[in-house]
């Protein structure tokens, strides 16, 4: 256990970004200029609030704080243009989850109704996509997440093709899980795109919201999300990212808490080349409940990132973040997780663990768990862990008759299994012990690339 | 798997081994038939648990020469999971620990890969609750620790019960019992020592690894080999265990190197 930050890389490593300047061909000016028009005078108003906050902030670099760890290469030398509206795809039948039968999908951003089911709709929830928003969104959009945090909310603000809004009344609990289904095509040039989304639960009310984020090609996409939670209101909220092997992939998910709401993240992270997560959280009134729950897969050269922040102002505030990660390869994976207890936040219990399994000498892992407390009559845990693969548990299970590769998966699902074992939904489930069976295959060579 | 009362099932002949360059086993030679059970006794460092877990093939530890037959079998030449569903199994002095699996998902598969191999139907985990539930009464282990994680949080005694509840799952033909008696405290022992015993029948046999002639006393072999410095210096039967026990390993040790056996 570590209070300071901890870092393993393989002996030999050379830090690449001094030695190399790889020609940046990311340029927010093209993004800008050739982002899709929209129809709704109101929606294109707010989204010009953000043309000069982006070409201001400009792009990311290892001088800001909040990027100091994240490898910027794959994503910042992919020459991107904004994505189309996307072509219509066939129903690509592992997107839609059988337990999951309201769905939304999103081709670039873009609303797809024929790919969607809205039917039947459960009374209590209001859906706004492709019209109008509801003033009541506007009471919130671009304020739980707020373009002056990130270059990328930023330009999601700018370029969005426009917001999905789900609003549940108060008091109702719908049982129906709601899935958002986000895909990116990228068919012939690298192209962006920029999905938003805006959930707000009234006083009492409860949803179940699955997001999925899924790709073809080169695809990047910068997708923000906003949860606003009345008092009591309770989300249950997953998060899973499988985009393809070449996207480029970063979301913002903010969150608002009201006074004894409870909202619960698991977010699994498998795909892309490049990813990064941000969720950042704010308890705005006491006896509030956060639960964190994090799962990064990576193989081969993946680059995963996970800053979370999650501030604590008020007093009985509870929160619980363990974020897990596996990395095969010569994957590397940043975990930047900051959590605030505020002077007047008496009384909060905050837990906070990092667990990072390394399966070969090329992976790496950056750990930065950093807890800051003004308050003096507070519980607050936080730590660190990173472990390779032990040789002796896998011999343990062959002298019981099970093979290398399937005592490497028992091992891996052992390992996944506190987070795996949220009650989520078995064909997402399903889908994250492949990518876990995936990473149990012995380890290829070291690739010979330069 | 056709093993008759008498018949051989180990035959180790001059069997030298070592770790990272340095030899370990110097010379071993051993003879197992069904029906019989033996008692590898010696000083710590003398080689006897390394012997256990070469013979599990353990892969840290290489043989250098000698060889190791099994059932007719060169057990060297197969992989640790191929030796187990052929029937030899370890119990671990130090059961690992293995934190996110349960107990009963591990027995599970370790059970359903033997009976794969044995070409029966794999048990699915209501009818697998029932088999392990009888098993479990060999070591009289609480229902409970099937929920837990393999292992995890086990007293030293639970965790050589939960050995012997693998084995009673598997159903070796050669078990080697590697130390299984250290950290237990009386009732445990007698515990294990009883669910040995359930065990031992007249077409599988048990090698025992201690230090101690104490597990002796509940498990009784017919034959008891001192191991010294890699070597199988003197074999006789439980009398020459009492004699360990009495005089300790030192009068064997002068007698032994002079002889200069091998």
């Amino acid at each position: 256990m570590t209070g300071c930050g901890m870092r393993r890389r393989p002996r030999g490593w050379v830090d690449m970004s001094l030695s190399l300047s790889p020609a940046v061909t990311f340029a927010i000016g093209d993004l800008l200029e050739g982002r899709p028009a929209v129809a709704d005078a109101a929606l294109q108003a707010w989204r010009n609030q953000a043309l000069g906050w982006a070409l201001e902030m400009g792009l990311p670099g290892a001088s800001q704080e909040a990027w100091r760890l994240t490898p910027l290469k794959t994503l910042l030398t992919t020459p991107f243009r904004p994505a189309g509206r996307g072509d219509a795809v066939d129903q690509a039948p592992d997107l839609a989850v059988p337990e999951l039968p309201l769905r939304l999908v999103f081709v670039n951003g873009v609303f797809d109704a024929a790919q969607s089911q809205v039917e039947p709709w459960p009374a209590g929830v209001t859906l706004t996509v492709g019209e109008s928003l509801p003033p009541t969104a506007w009471d919130y959009l671009g304020k739980v997440a707020s373009l002056e945090q990130d270059v990328f909310v930023a330009l999601n603000q700018a370029c969005t093709p426009g917001v999905v809004c789900l609003e549940v009344a108060a008091g109702r609990r719908i049982q129906q899980p709601i899935h958002l289904v986000f895909i990116g095509q990228s068919p012939s040039q690298p192209s962006f795109n920029f999905p938003r989304w805006l959930v707000i639960l009234e006083d009492q009310a409860e949803l179940t919201l699955v997001e999925t984020y899924h790709s073809t090609g080169p695809a990047g996409c910068s997708a923000v999300g906003e949860v606003v939670l009345g008092a009591h209101a309770r989300l249950n909220h997953t998060y899973l990212q499988q985009e393809g092997p070449q996207a480029c992939h970063l979301a913002h998910t903010a969150v608002h808490q009201a006074t004894g709401s409870h909202y619960d993240l698991l977010a699994i992270t498998t795909g892309a080349s490049f990813a990064r997560h941000t969720p950042t959280l704010r308890q705005q009134g006491p006896e509030t409940m956060t639960h964190l729950s994090g799962l990064v897969l990576l193989q081969g050269q993946q680059v995963a990132d996970t800053h979370s922040f999650l501030g604590l102002s008020h007093p009985q505030g509870y929160s619980r973040q363990l974020h897990k990660a596996i990395l095969g390869g010569s994957a590397q994976a940043i975990f930047s997780g900051r959590v605030r207890v505020a002077a007047q936040a008496q009384q909060t219990n905050a837990g906070q663990l990092n667990r990072t399994l390394l399966l070969s000498p090329q992976a790496r892992v950056d750990s930065q768990p950093q807890l800051e407390i003004e308050a003096d009559d507070v519980k607050c845990t936080h730590g660190a862990t990173v472990s390779d693969l032990d040789p002796a548990e896998v011999f343990y299970l062959q002298s019981r008759g099970i093979d290398p590769a399937a005592g490497r998966t028992l091992l891996l699902t052992g390992f996944a299994g506190e987070i795996l074992q949220h009650p989520s939904f078995p064909s997402l489930k399903a889908r994250v012990q492949a990518a876990l069976n995936d990473l149990s295959r012995p380890a290829a060579p070291p690739d010979a690339t330069p | 798997m056709g093993v008759e009362p008498g018949d051989l099932i180990l035959s180790v002949v001059d069997l030298t081994a070592e770790i990272e360059g340095t030899p370990i086993l110097k010379g071993v030679n051993l003879t197992v038939r069904a029906g019989e059970v033996h008692a590898i006794m010696g000083p710590n460092g003398s080689g006897k648990s390394t012997f256990s877990k070469i013979l599990a093939g353990h892969p840290d530890y290489t043989v250098t020469a000698g060889s190791v037959t099994y059932l007719g079998e060169d057990l060297l030449a197969l992989e640790p999971e191929e030796r187990s569903r052929t029937g030899v199994f370890l119990a671990f002095q130090y059961p690992l620990e293995i934190p996110g699996v349960t107990n009963s998902d591990f027995l599970r598969l370790a059970h359903n890969t033997h009976r794969k191999a044995q070409g029966l139907p794999e048990l699915d985990a209501l009818d697998f609750d029932e088999y392990v539930h009888d098993k479990l009464d060999v070591v009289k282990m609480d229902p409970g620790f099937l929920d837990r994680s393999v292992n995890e949080g086990f007293s030293g005694g639970e965790k050589k019960r939960n050995e012997i509840l693998q084995m009673a799952l598997l159903e070796p033909t050669l078990a080697i019992l590697d130390e299984t008696d250290s950290g237990l405290d009386i009732d445990a022992l007698r515990i294990v020592a009883g669910g040995v015993n359930q065990l031992t029948h007249a077409r599988n046999a048990i090698v025992m690894i201690t230090h101690y002639q104490r597990l002796l006393n509940y498990i009784t072999p017919q034959f008891v080999h001192v191991m010294e410095a890699g070597r199988i210096v003197r074999t006789g039967g439980q009398d020459l265990a009492e004699e360990l026990e009495a005089r300790g390993y030192d009068w064997l040790r002068d007698e032994a190197t002079p002889a200069g056996v091998g």
